[in-house]
């Protein structure tokens, strides 16, 4: 593990800041009181039931859903609104999406070498060549000139793990990575973000994978219908869960 | 059929012009168009409601009511433009209508998770439009910008209402001396329909090469 | 949000039809609606003493209508299918306010020829396409056409020719502030404006070869096109023009004619029979005085002289 604090003891300037946040879809309250810290370099792992809400929470950190009330900061600044400035802070913040999302016109090369040109002005020669070692990084340089419908599923993940990688992000957000894959292919993708936080990456996954959160993580944190319930270690969550809620939820998964 | 060769001269220069015509309309109607477009997907109400707006126009008025007011009203106005020029205009302008509606179903076939992908990378919303939506918008509707592109071509012969001398109003004047009408005008027609076929082929090409493979 | 989508494109409808009008008045201001030959009280009466012409027209004697003929079918039928213009001032234009009035030397000529034959001025009118006036005789749409069709040897290669019943030439209008232009001689390398379909289209490239000659659909649109500066000129017949100097003064005629049109009735080539039938009428309503009444109804009333002799028939080559 790459982490060297505790969660129990957070350090001075944590890099994420959630502070008291709600969100309702219409009537349906989908984000309770929800109060958060994520340290630099740290790995946080959300799990918990469809529904719970964990999915939202990843999607609110850079925006690409609204809170209703509370602040979410990165790196101390709060989330900006709308325009330059939230498209400034996005290109900070990577994601990756269950159904991968690749610009579908484009080559492979294209996806992971178009925003550090297009949003970061780096020029085009350089940001090839970036994108290249991204490749190389994930293990499918080959595919460099193909497009994404004629990559494997996995293949196209990793392509997307490198795209969100070519804009140099301070913190990486992962919504359910490997869920729309073949079980065959999960591992080549968990094996690219395990590799990520070996370097040091902070990083935010959600995930079903039970293997990889008590490989990776530094924390595990558990969501049951809006709210956190656990915020712990991942040995004291798997082996010693205090809530019933997660002994509950553990108890179906591992019994698959 | 002699003197269909005795007019090869003044017939290709006015296939020229029918050329002209559709090329530079298409051109003009194509860039319009997508920006009509762009206005139209746009979060700002008013580009909305102007596009739609827009559309609305040129779709509800025949095209040769906008090339007769063009035409003489406009000098009334005080803009004297010359003829050709001021035909290409107003194709222009009302094949916009057309290829904005053409690229506009193109844009529902526009992955949702890709936009956000966009998003979630830092493009701002002209990026993700001129990055994303466009392109994969305008290929997917190659085929029926191409048919508007055919019906530009075949609506390029009312601009001989309004005096540009292009090939329908060359197979007038032809018929007008040498009185064969069939002849001539089925002569006229396959012209025009090698013009269509030559844009569908070319669509149909343009649309295998960029072909989004999903 | 469905009603006020309704309603905007009730609203754009609306403004398109407005679109519509502003263009039509725009084709219609400048050559005057004026130029509509009942306007002038002069001719308006002469237009009313019609009514006697038509009362008095000749019919042909049931003998004429030889069984099997193209004039049996058409009495048979009950009504003469015509080809003419429903936009040409003085020769043949419907009254916007009364579509089932058709007037002018061609359409009334035209009554005339359905009284000699059917007893009745019962014409059915296919405007012509006139770039289609050959096919639509040869594939038998229409049994005649009056529509200032030029006798030509060319043409008669394919349609026959009764006639010519008028004769008429081109002339050369000009805006009155111009005094450079005096005549057809004046127009080499200048633009002139010419009616689509009309004789000038190529009467004008043969007198001035390094002419540019501008085509417009309708003789409106034409004036409208010179009182806006599209061209130098506008040659068209002497007595449309002459009618048109009348009524808007910004524009004059300038030398004489410099052609000489014979109007010819198309007919379905090889048709002698129908087509001496036609000639016969011609004859004969030249000799009681109709034609010229007619002629001093329409035609005549945009010139001061009197109604000139008819052309012979069978004058001109091709006829």
């Amino acid at each position: 593990m790459t982490s060297s604090t505790s969660p129990a003891q957070h350090p001075a300037s944590p890099l994420v800041s959630v502070a008291q946040v709600q969100k309702h879809f219409g009537a349906h309250h989908v984000l309770k009181d929800i109060d958060l810290e994520i340290a630099r370099g740290e790995v946080v792992v959300i799990v918990g039931p469809s529904g719970s809400g964990k999915s939202t929470l990843c999607r609110c950190l850079n925006r690409l859903e609204t809170i209703t009330s509370g602040t979410i900061t990165i790196d101390g600044v709060p989330l900006p609104a709308e325009g330059r400035a939230l498209a400034d802070l996005r290109a900070e913040v990577g994601m990756v999406f269950q159904s991968f999302n690749l610009f579908a016109h484009r080559t492979i090369l294209d996806n992971v070498a178009l925003a550090p040109h297009i949003v970061s002005k780096v020029p085009l020669k350089q940001a090839r060549a970036e994108a290249v070692a991204l490749l190389e990084r994930v293990g499918i340089a080959d595919k460099a000139e193909r497009f994404p419908g004629e990559l494997s599923g996995g293949q196209q993940q990793r392509a997307a793990i490198a795209r969100a990688l070519a804009m140099k992000p301070k913190l990486m957000l992962f919504d359910e990575p490997t869920s729309a894959l073949d079980p065959e292919m999960v591992s080549e993708v968990l094996d690219v973000i395990t590799s990520l936080a070996d370097d040091g990456m902070t990083m935010v996954v959600v995930t079903h994978e039970m293997g990889f959160a008590r490989r990776a993580a530094d924390r595990v944190i558990f969501m049951d219908d809006g709210r956190v319930v656990e915020d712990t270690t991942p040995d004291e969550f798997f082996d010693n869960a205090r809530s019933d809620r997660a002994r509950a939820f553990l108890s179906k998964i591992l019994a698959h | 059929m002699d003197f269909l060769a005795a007019s090869a001269g003044p017939i290709a220069e006015a296939l020229g012009t029918t050329i002209l015509l559709a090329v530079a309309a298409g051109i003009g109607s194509i860039v319009l168009g997508t920006l009509i477009t762009a206005a139209r997907i746009s979060p700002v109400p008013v580009l909305r409601w102007a596009a739609f707006g827009y559309v609305q126009f040129f779709v509800n008025v025949p095209l040769l009511v906008l090339l007769v007011l063009a035409v003489f009203a406009l000098p009334d106005a005080g803009f004297l433009l010359p003829l050709t020029p001021t035909a290409i205009i107003v194709l222009t302008l009302y094949e916009a209508a057309y290829v904005a509606e053409a690229v506009r179903s193109g844009v529902n076939t526009v992955g949702k998770g890709e936009i956000e992908a966009s998003r979630a990378l830092g493009f701002t919303l002209g990026q993700t439009l001129r990055v994303l939506v466009i392109p994969q918008s305008l290929r997917a509707a190659i085929q029926p910008i191409g048919n508007v592109m055919i019906a530009l071509t075949m609506n390029t012969a009312l601009a001989a209402a309004v005096g540009v001398v292009e090939l329908t109003s060359a197979a007038n004047k032809l018929n007008l001396v040498e009185a064969q009408p069939i002849l001539i005008f089925t002569a006229a027609g396959l012209i025009y329909m090698a013009l269509a076929l030559a844009i569908g082929l070319t669509a149909g090409r343009l649309e295998k090469k960029l072909r989004i493979r999903r | 949000m469905i009603t006020s989508r309704s309603n905007l494109r009730r609203g754009l409808v609306l403004l398109a039809s407005a679109a519509t009008v502003v263009a039509l008045s725009a084709c219609s201001s400048g050559a005057g609606s004026s130029a509509v030959p009942g306007s002038d009280p002069t001719a308006s009466a002469a237009a009313g003493s019609l009514d006697s012409v038509y009362a008095n027209a000749p019919v042909a004697e049931a003998a004429a209508l030889i069984p099997g003929s193209t004039m049996e079918k058409i009495k048979q039928r009950g009504k003469l299918i015509v080809a003419e213009a429903l936009d040409a001032p003085l020769l043949s234009q419907q009254d916007p306010t009364n579509p089932d009035d058709v007037e002018g030397f061609d359409a009334d000529l035209a009554k005339m020829l359905a009284i000699y034959i059917l007893g009745e001025p019962n014409v059915e009118i296919v405007p012509p396409a006139s770039e289609t006036r050959e096919a639509l005789l040869a594939n038998g749409t229409v049994d005649v056409v009056f529509n200032t069709y030029t006798i030509t040897e060319k043409r008669a290669e394919q349609v026959d020719f009764a006639g010519p019943y008028l004769e008429s030439g081109l002339a050369v209008a000009v805006k009155s502030d111009n005094t450079d232009i005096n005549g057809i001689d004046d127009l080499g390398g200048k633009t002139v404006i010419v009616g689509a379909n009309t004789p000038a289209v190529t009467a004008v490239p043969e007198e001035q070869p390094t002419a540019t000659i501008v085509s417009f659909a309708t003789d409106p649109q034409a004036l409208q096109a010179l009182t806006q500066g599209r061209g130098d000129a506008y040659v068209q017949d002497f007595t449309l023009l002459a009618s048109h100097a009348i009524d808007d003064k910004s524009i004059k005629v300038v030398g004489q004619p410099f052609t000489t049109e014979a109007y010819g009735i198309g007919l379905k080539k090889d048709d002698s029979q129908f087509k001496s039938f036609i000639n016969d009428w011609l004859l004969k309503i030249q000799a009681d005085g109709s034609w010229a009444k007619i002629w001093d109804a329409t035609l005549g009333s945009a010139v001061e002289s009197s109604a000139p002799t008819p052309p012979a028939i069978g004058s001109v080559p091709g006829s």
